[in-house]
């Protein structure tokens, strides 16, 4: 759009201005619609006196005659003006374009930066009638300072040899000089502060600022001590200084050495102008250390005494010097206690006449003087002053100003500027100013100049993007901006990352940890959807062969290049923070998981691996653009033109099938946080979504533009129109959508209670009571017939309550995977984690492939939570140990339960329409449960169970160790029923220690030695019954945790308390397929012990996976280490075979699908 | 006069408990970094923030070169602040520089504080015969004169390297504020801090201080923290932070909010 040639004019000043109406002129005479800067620099070079041409004739290249270069010159611009297009008629003054309104705004900016005018830019600032800097005018220099930079022009002067560099430089130097000269006129710009209340001159009229703070007055050789130890000595009471730090030996010793210099001045308070001193450092220290001699004391302290009556000032000050003196090694204790009193005397005779300082290096060396001599500060009347500072060496302390300062801002002024007024600048500016830094490589550029009709179209829509707050991190911009060296050491980052990943890929291990490294360091626009992506190669991964394999790994490093693009020369402008929301762009989202795909080649697996169709929509938009985007070699490209018909067709029968679902996922897409549909029109959005919008909207221009640039092919064309469709669509039209989505959860409704349940069970195999409860629930409030809200509300709040945490978590993943379709619509937190319990290698969270402290590095809970939110939409939130939440999590929960939305700790606010909620917690009221005490296994040591590997240890029972354990063996005989292996054979039994050492055994016996056992009547076999009593009165009581209970559960839909599960049951379970696994291979003879934490590690899995998975588990590996055991050891009679963890070793690979080492290690 | 300073340096009182908090920041940054923290505070104290006088947010016309030659001034403004607002009591947590200069306010003011929280603190960042501050001089001079020759490539080369862990939102943030400051001010305070030696004062401390100190820390070494615990006059206490990072209250907001509350409770 452009500017109107008044409106630029006032931004100039009057030379300037002339230049501009020249430049008008030209652009008229030539019938051109704009005046550029072209058209400027063709007016400057013809101006009488161009301060342009003097520049050029400066820095013109030696090698030629300067007429023939100007020639030249004038040649190369004549050509380029006449390219530019002409108007059809006449316009009386050709408007001025965008670039060349950006370059007046650069040298605006830069003015304002200059140190010419720092002060009158601060005299701006601190009238707030004039704040705006458009006040600021151009002055010519600057301007074609900022018209140099211009890439259209600098290309002009380079076809006719000129460097703009040097043309810049050849401008500059007059104004060095000017620099030079205005010192003398006015003050040195960054020390104007200093200057202010020094003398007459320019400086004093500035200081309009009245400086707020006290304590300048006195000031006069800048030393803040000086002061401090004058106000010390004017007072009536701990009138005497002892200065106490590293440097206040070195102080004093200043600070006497002007009191004896002056005698008198400002220095001090005026009352103790005159002050003499007295410096009897030495001889203390000959007193106290040599020989002592009480005489020589004491006609010292006498003749200091007469020093004092006989002055005329107000007083002596008595310097003893350092106090370590007195207390050092091998002092004269009778000498120290002399010197001690005769100064007190001296204080108690003279009254106010005499002032004692002293210096101290460390606290420590006064503590320890004052435990020898307990009234020391009392009778010595002393004043501890701290001394944190040296006495600054002015020269050195102040910034050498003139020469050194102002350079960083005239070296890196387009930079400097450019970073502080981007906020003024139009989106177009934004552009040109990157362009001025020569050295972007061409790529960027090319990257660049695709973003740029986007961004004229940005223009026309008038929908200015606040560049500032995109760009109000320096460090991005600078990126963005700097010279090549930082590119290129970017790219080298990527190129290396893409190295390891591909290589992580060729060893078949792509595992987190490589995700990890590069999901740090891209900015959170690329991160998210990790989880599903890592799933997918996962996916890939099992298909693998070495063909696949390859392609994968150039997709690898094509997804690399078009990351490094995107990241260090693109799409710097998405800030993580505010934008964060609007940079969910699809395309990029779905971009990784599409190069995966496109490794596979087989689109089938496109949408069953995310069976949320939201994920999968945006996969094939992400698909088809990325691989549109890229430049395939002719056989890659058929292929990814296949995929992406393929994919269309895909999504086009999906549409045509699962409307409904379809529709419903577009709800989601609606919903603000992750709108494709901020692509199009949405007024009614709250600001933060509207501003989502601009953004998105930019990232899908992106793709639009690299679409119709790089392939025009019948595909893309129905990409696009797809595309289309969507945003069309996806405004939401709020009630069709809403109707469908009613339509669809309509599937949930009361009959569909069943449909809900019977998998649950199904899955979870216990708890039934807790099941129906949760599936009453979901169904109720799918309906959105639910008491406390409106019909638009179906998100779903659940409380689980008591012990069973691992059926809890169990149960919410299946409702996920029943309700949404899949496991990947799981979002687990745990809001304990700060507490120090989080345990990153159990078996349990194995399923979380990071720690919960690397997901949260950075941010808060509650950003996590409304980050995968605003990814998966629809998935069930599983927050573990609510009454652990921190008070932040606590008010965002509270408030997402009252109304809705789920808000960060940035305010931002994300609907939560479709998601359920799980919190669980172990307290249930007042009574918090735990697993049964005399329980073998209980909850908690199987969910902390660590996927160690396992180890099978083969040795000899020697008998006697065996036995002495026996009176520990009490459960034996309770269990001895449930052991179906007769008694005379031998059997596999448990041992039980305190839950608190878990290095219980698992031993099997020889039934003779189980007969041998005394019970252990400490442990009553009864407590089953009394525990479980418990958790049969389901008693919620409200005053357990006030938050928990009152405000927060009582809000929810539904509480359901889930009962302890019986470990030792399922351990029994498990032992007994252990035993018959044992028995079949080595046969009845040998002993098995099993340690507690390998059957802890199997109750884990149990629990994750399910008994058969396991009971597999059991046949296939440990059978066969039992076999690898038996050839090796030839197990016989009295062998003991031993099962045991090995925590010192990494965990290793894992049997698939069962959450166990797929290899035991035999020795 | 109070009020001049109260908006000159944009002191803000928030939250609705009844005791005191003060929040200070550290050098190159301003309140803003206690922004993810803050709400954790809020339901229990007042949690009084302010920007040192070196700020980018506040106008560089407040800073003296005459007067901020030692952290002394620093600590006037603070406790003007305090005294302003009327508060006789608080907790005071400060980062870096402000936990310099909470020490020295504590030291002149022992009523006023109940308890010192300092975030990678350090009464010398020079290292000394029996001392391992974790800089020489030498290099001191280097950095300087790198922020001279040019403050936004050092600006740009520091902040990552001081917020230490791979927090791209933290690094950011960081060179946001780092770089509001004029450098010339930057540089100036930068001088005030490595001259400064609080190392024979830390005795007089007799206010209870809590020491949190990150595992990786590229100002402060670890032994420092060590150092304060030993040295420093009151009870103390040192929690290491199993986290890398010279400003955890931007690295890791979360963590470090769950700590401060245990320190605070305490």
């Amino acid at each position: 759009m452009p500017t109107s040639v008044s409106t630029a004019r006032q931004c100039l000043t009057q030379e300037a201005e002339r230049a501009l109406k020249e430049a008008v002129a030209v652009a008229r005479r030539r019938c051109h619609s704009q005046t550029t800067s072209l058209h400027a620099v063709s007016a400057l070079l013809s101006l009488p006196s161009s301060p342009l041409r003097e520049a050029c004739g400066r820095a013109r290249n030696s090698a030629y005659p300067s007429r023939v270069q100007f020639k030249a010159l004038e040649l190369c611009l004549g050509v380029s003006l006449d390219r530019l297009p002409s108007s059809p008629q006449r316009v009386d003054e050709p408007p001025v374009s965008n670039s060349f309104m950006a370059a007046i705004k650069r040298s605006q900016a830069n003015q304002r930066r200059q140190p010419e005018n720092f002060q009158l830019y601060q005299q701006q600032q601190t009238t707030p009638s004039s704040s705006s800097i458009s006040t600021v005018k151009v002055e010519l220099q600057n301007l074609i300072l900022a018209i140099l930079d211009d890439p259209v022009v600098s290309r002009v002067f380079s076809e006719a040899g000129f460097r703009s560099c040097d043309v810049k430089m050849g401008i500059l130097r007059p104004v060095h000089q000017l620099l030079q000269y205005s010192r003398y006129k006015g003050p040195p710009m960054f020390l104007c502060n200093l200057n202010s209340d020094q003398g007459p001159g320019p400086g004093r009229g500035r200081g309009a600022f009245s400086f707020p703070f006290l304590g300048c007055t006195g000031v006069l050789d800048g030393d803040e001590n000086f002061n401090k130890i004058g106000e010390i000595l004017v007072r009536k009471k701990g009138r005497n200084p002892l200065l106490v730090g590293e440097n206040a030996l070195d102080t004093l010793r200043n600070f006497l050495e002007i009191v004896q210099k002056r005698g008198r001045g400002g220095l001090y308070p005026a009352e103790l102008a005159g002050l003499g001193v007295i410096c009897i450092e030495n001889e203390v220290m000959r007193f106290v250390t040599e020989k002592y001699d009480e005489n020589l004391v004491k006609l010292r302290f006498e003749e200091v005494g007469g020093v004092v009556e006989s002055c005329v000032g107000p007083g002596v000050v008595i310097n003893f010097g350092d106090l370590k003196v007195l207390v050092g090694e091998g002092v004269h204790v009778g000498g120290v206690s002399h010197v001690v009193r005769e100064l007190a005397r001296l204080l108690e005779l003279h009254g106010g006449k005499v002032w004692l300082v002293g210096a101290a290096a460390k606290y420590e060396t006064f503590l320890r003087i004052l435990n020898r001599f307990p009234s020391l500060d009392k009778d010595w009347d002393l004043h501890l002053l701290p001394i944190t500072s040296p006495r600054p060496p002015m020269a050195e302390t102040y910034p050498r100003s003139r020469q050194s300062m102002p350079i960083p801002y005239s070296g890196s002024s387009i930079v400097y500027s450019s970073l502080h007024s981007l906020s003024h600048y139009v989106a177009d500016s934004l552009l040109f100013s990157v362009m001025t830094v020569q050295n972007l490589i061409e790529c960027a550029q090319n990257n660049l100049w695709q973003l740029q009709p986007k961004v004229s179209r940005f223009l026309l829509m008038e929908s200015f993007v606040p560049f500032g707050g995109l760009f109000s991190t320096s460090s991005g911009m600078t990126s963005l901006l700097d010279n090549s060296t930082q590119c290129a050491s970017r790219c080298h980052l990527c190129s290396d990352r893409c190295k390891r990943e591909v290589n992580a890929l060729l060893n078949g291990g792509f595992t987190a940890s490589v995700a990890d490294q590069f999901q740090f360091s891209l900015p959170s626009w690329l991160q998210m959807d990790e989880p599903s992506t890592i799933k997918g190669l996962d996916v890939v991964k099992a298909k693998d062969d070495s063909m696949v394999m390859s392609a994968k790994a150039t997709g690898l490093e094509k997804k690399w290049d078009s990351i490094c693009q995107r990241l260090h020369y693109t799409q710097q402008l998405p800030k993580a923070d505010t934008y964060c929301v609007g940079c969910k762009v699809p395309t990029v989202v779905g971009f990784q998981v599409a190069e995966d795909r496109k490794g596979n080649a087989s689109d089938n697996s496109c949408n069953n691996t995310n069976a949320s169709s939201t994920q999968s929509m945006k996969n094939i938009i992400a698909c088809t653009a990325v691989s549109l985007h890229q430049n395939y070699t002719p056989k890659q490209r058929t292929s990814s033109a296949e995929i992406s018909k393929s994919m269309n067709v895909n999504f086009g029968s999906k549409l045509c099938q699962k409307a409904s679902k379809v529709e419903d996922d577009l709800g989601g897409l609606g919903s603000p946080p992750c709108s494709l549909s901020g692509s199009s029109v949405d007024d009614g959005r709250t600001s933060p979504a509207s501003a989502t919008s601009v953004t998105t909207d930019l990232g899908l221009g992106i793709h639009f533009a690299s679409l119709s640039r790089e392939l025009d092919k019948p595909t893309n064309q129905s990409v696009i129109d797809l595309l289309q469709d969507f945003s069309d669509s996806s405004p939401a039209k709020d009630d069709v959508v809403t109707q469908s989505i009613i339509s669809h959860t309509a599937k949930f409704g009361l009959e569909d209670f069943k449909a809900i349940y019977t998998p649950l069970t199904k899955r979870i195999g216990r708890q039934e009571e807790a099941l129906s409860v949760i599936s009453q629930t979901v169904a109720r409030c799918r309906t959105g017939n639910e008491k406390r809200r409106g019909t638009s509300r179906r998100d779903t709040w659940f409380s689980f309550l008591g012990p069973d945490t691992l059926c809890m978590k169990k149960t919410a993943i299946a409702l996920a995977e029943i309700i949404y379709g899949s496991q990947e619509c799981f979002i687990y937190v745990d809001l304990n984690f700060q507490h120090g319990s989080i345990n990153p290698n159990t078996v349990c969270n194995r399923r979380e492939r990071n720690g919960s402290d690397f997901i949260f590095r950075g941010k808060t809970i509650v950003d996590y939570i409304a980050e995968e939110l605003c990814k998966r939409p629809l998935s069930v939130v599983f927050l573990e140990n609510i009454d652990k939440a921190d008070p932040l999590a606590r008010n965002s929960l509270s408030k997402a339960v009252r109304t809705g939305k789920f808000s960060d700790s940035y305010g931002r606010e994300f609907g939560i329409g479709n998601t359920i909620f799980i919190t669980t917690s172990r307290c249930t009221g007042n009574n918090i449960l735990y697993a049964r005490e005399n329980a073998r296994y209980s909850e908690e040591n199987v969910s902390r169970a660590k996927g160690w590997p396992i180890q099978m240890l083969v040795g000899f029972d020697l008998g006697d160790n065996v036995i002495s354990r026996d009176s520990r063996m009490l459960d034996i005989t309770r269990k001895g029923d449930l052991n179906p292996i007769p008694l005379s054979k031998r059997k596999l039994t448990g041992t039980t220690e305190t839950p608190q050492q878990h290095q219980t055994l698992e031993m099997a016996k020889r039934a003779y030695k189980a007969s041998n056992m005394s019970l252990d009547l400490n442990l009553p076999a009864e407590d089953i019954e009394i525990s479980n009593a418990n958790w049969d009165t389901e008693t919620v009581s409200e005053d357990s945790e006030a938050w928990m209970m009152d405000d927060f559960i009582g809000q929810l839909d539904q509480t359901v308390v889930f009962k302890p599960f019986d470990f030792d049951a399922l351990a029994d379970k498990m032992l007994q397929k252990i035993t018959e696994c044992f028995h079949q291979i080595v046969g009845l003879e040998g002993l098995l012990e099993i340690d507690s934490k390998v059957m802890e590690q199997i109750l884990a899995a149990v629990c994750l996976s399910g008994d058969s998975t396991v009971e597999d588990w059991i046949e296939q590996v440990l059978g066969r280490a039992f076999v690898e055991a038996q050839k090796r050891y030839n197990l016989s009679l009295r062998s003991v075979v031993k099962l045991v963890t090995c925590e010192g070793l990494l965990p290793e690979e894992q049997a698939p699908g069962v959450f166990l080492p797929g290899r035991i290690i035999v020795t | 006069m109070g009020q001049t300073l109260l908006d000159a340096l944009n002191v803000r009182l928030v939250g609705s408990g009844k005791k005191f908090l003060v929040l200070a920041h550290g050098c190159g940054t301003d309140q803003s970094a206690w922004q993810r923290i803050l709400p954790y505070f809020l339901p229990n104290y007042k949690v009084i923030l302010y920007d040192l006088v070196c700020a980018g947010s506040v106008n560089p016309d407040c800073f003296d070169f005459r007067r901020y030659t030692s952290l002394d001034a620093y600590v006037d403004d603070l406790l003007r602040i305090l005294d302003a607002l009327g508060v006789d009591r608080c907790a005071y947590v400060g980062h870096s520089v402000s936990a310099m200069i909470g020490i020295l306010a504590s030291i002149r003011r022992p009523r006023l504080f109940s308890k010192l929280i300092l975030i990678g603190a350090s009464p010398r960042f020079l290292n000394d015969s029996n001392y391992h501050g974790g800089f020489e001089r030498a290099e001191i001079d280097e950095v300087f004169s790198a922020m001279e020759a040019n403050y936004e490539a050092w600006v740009n080369g520091f902040a990552p390297l001081a917020v230490g862990a791979d927090v791209p939102t933290a690094v950011r943030e960081f060179s946001r504020t780092l770089f509001n400051m004029r450098p010339d001010i930057t540089l100036f305070v930068s001088r005030t801090v490595f001259n400064s030696d609080l190392r024979g004062v830390l005795g007089l401390v007799r206010v209870p201080c809590y020491i949190i100190q990150t595992a990786k820390d590229v100002s402060v070494p670890a032994s420092v923290a060590t150092y304060l615990e030993s040295h420093l006059g009151g009870r103390n206490t040192v929690e290491m932070l199993n986290i890398e990072g010279h400003l955890p209250h931007l690295s890791a907001p979360a963590l470090l909010a769950q700590v401060l509350l245990r320190a605070l409770s305490r």
